[in-house]
């Protein structure tokens, strides 16, 4: 596989000596001023905007700063001396601390509902040593919570509240690996190899990093591809016919039978992974960058097995699941509703949340542009065609799978090493002269700023307070089992503990006539399903009320007359009362003793 | 990150010379991780840093037998072989437990961790045969 970047001949300067000091002070300049504005940063100024908004100006001049360093360290320091690397790694871990580190820092309780869930799951299986279908679908796909219960067990039960807080750093970190192992064995040229790392940093605003199974699976997923590529490499000898496909095929057993377990683990802990990593492979067989040809079948066989026996819950009588029909509030979605969902429905918000829906399909479409540039300019060059093509079979799933809102971004993320190293051959074409340096440095430091806003925009329902996680706890603790707890809408603290044992529903579940949420039934229509429900206990959170409607469509304010109802006409008794949360008990029986809730407002 | 281009393109199947003292190294080093995930359990330590040790020292021990029959690459590769092998043993191991109704977190970790020692120590003996 050859050079496609060398422009060595334009970086020989002896006074390129000087940028790596130059790089090194910016560097330590950038540090020293996040570390200032971690305590100084006001997490009450966050808004629609997210951290964005609580950005002081000495947060946005270290991140100016930071990628003013990374800029110099990638197009001017020179490859010969022992600092390159050095340097291009302290740049990137700058940027994603500065990025996704100052959340982790500030945030008084770890963020994201659906981490805290997983938890729960982890939990389960943990106290329980089951994977009962019945408590989750999603648990049909254990593997990932297993992983979790075994590690996090080593030492007593789970506590994993620590883990979500951390995860999405190390992850945005760790994933920079399998990356750049890809990246390796199609460009040569080690500034564009740096290069293509700082735009996946940039370009990684799709919030799939947290605690999930979806992380770990992409994590194997992209290490499968690492190892194929690197170990199993194939003579270029496109495939034209079924034939030749048979005949070329080949590759060491070790090899082989590592890949099966890792893609076997993919399997067996996310629904959707083993699609991709399908997809990626099968590019790199048809195009003859891997002996490993037989691979692909081995994948799928996997994959459809596990379907047909683990995950037969998941789509058995709804077959609709696997053709691209997903369901939401009662209603089915096509693949023009995902589009619809996805994009142009995310642009139809007012205000802030408008700037922040145009940050992200602008920060998307600007990478997804150039690399298109990318590509067209190099369309000669086998590298860059093939590097396009696995790009673009991600969004292939679009319509292969029923996995709704998600789908786009989840194909987004899965070509994003491609269209990095796509947009960093593009980049690294440009004569690293002063003038290009610190233009470059100031539109990598504007892109810095709208991955910010669209990793941590709109996203004011994913945040929890520590009063809040404190109260659940509380809550969990004190409940009678089988307690039938409902919230307003998914977005708290909930279930991360004694799943199984207490049931929780959520309104944003609940079923709707043909208008949805927003009809002029829908009041009457909730109310009518909290009586048949008939819960013990009820939690409200501002951020809970707040996702229903961002994201199911509820009219704005649609939770204070259902708090009315809950407490005049159904007569709950309010056990906590907070600005933050509240929770209406409708269990007579159950008498919380005194200081039970150790951070009630009340 | 960048190493010598003959670990780099060495290929896949080729026994390099110092392929038996490699492994040796490997099974020698899963040895005292595991000893000292082990011996963290048993110190006056909090919770969550026990929780911690021994995780990333499973995670890492189950990740060396890969790491053992492959042949030697870059550090950018070794690295993401020992997480995402450490991981998949895991997930399968505790599927495994999971799907015959026996799994427990112990039972688990014990069971992967022993597993791996058992992998690299195979690697050891053929390897040094050669």
């Amino acid at each position: 596989m050859t050079a496609i970047v060398e422009s060595e001949e334009l970086r020989s300067s002896p006074d390129h000596d000087r940028s790596a000091n130059l790089a090194g002070v910016l560097f330590g300049l950038a540090l020293l001023g996040w570390i200032i504005s971690v305590f100084t940063i006001d997490i009450h100024d966050v808004n629609e905007l997210g951290f964005a908004a609580a950005f002081t100006p000495v947060t946005w001049v270290s991140l100016l700063l930071a990628s003013g360093a990374v800029v110099v360290t990638v197009l001017r320091v020179p490859l010969d001396g022992p600092w390159f690397w050095r340097l291009v790694v302290t740049g990137l871990v700058l940027l994603v601390t500065i990025i996704h580190g100052t959340p982790m820092v500030l945030e008084s309780a770890p963020r994201f509902f659906e981490a805290y869930q997983h938890v729960g799951f982890i939990e389960y299986i943990s106290r329980t040593g089951q994977h009962s279908i019945a408590v989750n679908f999603r648990l049909s796909w254990f593997g990932a919570f297993g992983l979790g219960a075994t590690l996090s067990g080593t030492a007593g039960p789970p506590a994993l509240f620590g883990a979500i807080r951390v995860f999405p750093w190390i992850f945005d970190l760790l994933i920079l690996l399998p990356v750049y192992s890809i990246i390796s064995k199609f460009i040569t040229d080690q500034r564009t190899r740096a290069a293509t790392l700082v735009v996946f940093v940039i370009g990684n605003w799709i919030a799939q990093d947290y605690l999930s199974p979806q992380a770990v699976a992409y994590f194997i997923a992209m290490t499968v591809v690492a190892l194929i590529v690197n170990l199993a490499p194939g003579d270029g000898t496109s495939i034209r016919s079924v034939k030749r496909w048979w005949e070329l095929r080949g590759g060491a057993s070790v090899l082989l039978i590592t890949l099966t377990v890792l893609v076997s683990a993919t399997v067996l802990a996310h629904q959707l992974s083993p699609v991709m990593a399908f997809a990626l492979v099968l590019v790199l067989v048809m195009t003859g960058w891997t002996t490993l040809r037989v691979f692909p079948l081995v994948i799928f066989a996997a994959f459809a097995t596990w379907l047909s026996v683990g995950g037969y819950y998941f789509w058995g009588g709804k077959i609709g699941r696997l053709l691209g029909v997903h369901q939401q509030s009662g209603q089915s979605l096509g693949l023009s509703s995902i589009i619809a969902q996805n994009l142009t429905g995310r642009l139809q918000h007012g205000g802030l949340e408008q700037v922040v829906a145009v940050s992200r399909v602008g920060l998307s479409l600007i990478i997804l542009a150039l690399a298109a540039i990318s590509a067209i300019r190099g369309r000669k060059d086998r590298n860059i065609r093939v590097l396009a093509l696995l790009a673009f079979i991600p969004f292939l799933l679009l319509g292969t799978t029923g996995y709704g809102g998600e789908a786009l971004l989840r194909g987004f993320f899965f070509a994003l090493p491609f269209t990095s190293a796509l947009v960093a051959i593009l980049v690294t074409r440009i004569r690293p002269r002063m003038l290009a340096i610190v233009l470059l440095s100031v539109v990598v430091g504007c892109l810095g700023a709208l991955t910010e806003v669209s990793r941590y925009g709109n996203e004011k329902f994913e945040r929890i307070g520590a009063d809040q996680l404190a109260i659940m706890q509380d809550l969990y603790r004190t409940v009678p089992p089988h307690s039938k707890i409902l919230g307003f809408g998914t977005s708290m603290p909930v279930n991360f503990t004694k799943i199984g044992t207490d049931l929780t529903y959520f309104m944003n579940f609940f079923k709707f006539s043909s208008a949805g949420p927003s009809g002029p039934q829908a009041e009457q229509e909730i109310k009518t399903q909290i009586d048949t429900l008939s819960p013990d206990v009820v939690v409200w959170t501002p951020e809970a009320a707040a996702f229903s409607t961002h994201t199911f469509h509820f009219r704005a304010g649609w939770d204070r007359p259902i708090l009315k109802y809950l407490l005049k006409d159904r007569h709950g008794h309010l056990i906590v009362n907070r600005p933050d949360i509240k929770i209406i008990s409708f269990d007579r029986s159950w008498h919380p003793p005194a200081g039970a809730f150790s951070t009630n407002g009340d | 990150m960048v190493t010598s281009p003959d670990r780099n393109e060495s290929p896949v199947g080729d026994v390099a010379p110092e392929t038996g003292e490699r492994a040796k190294r490997l099974f020698l080093l899963g040895c005292g991780l595991a000893a000292f995930g082990v011996l963290v359990h048993f110190l006056p330590v909090p919770t969550n840093l026990k929780s911690l040790v021994g995780a990333v020292t499973l995670v890492w021990v189950s990740g060396l037998p890969p790491v053992s029959w492959l042949p030697r690459q870059r550090i950018d590769l070794t690295i993401p072989i020992v997480i995402a092998g450490g991981l998949s043993a895991g997930v399968l191991i505790a599927s495994l437990l999971l799907i015959v109704d026996w799994y427990s977190p112990d039972r688990a970790a014990v069971l992967t961790g022993i597993l791996a020692l058992a992998l690299l120590f195979v690697r050891t003996r053929k390897a040094g045969h050669r």
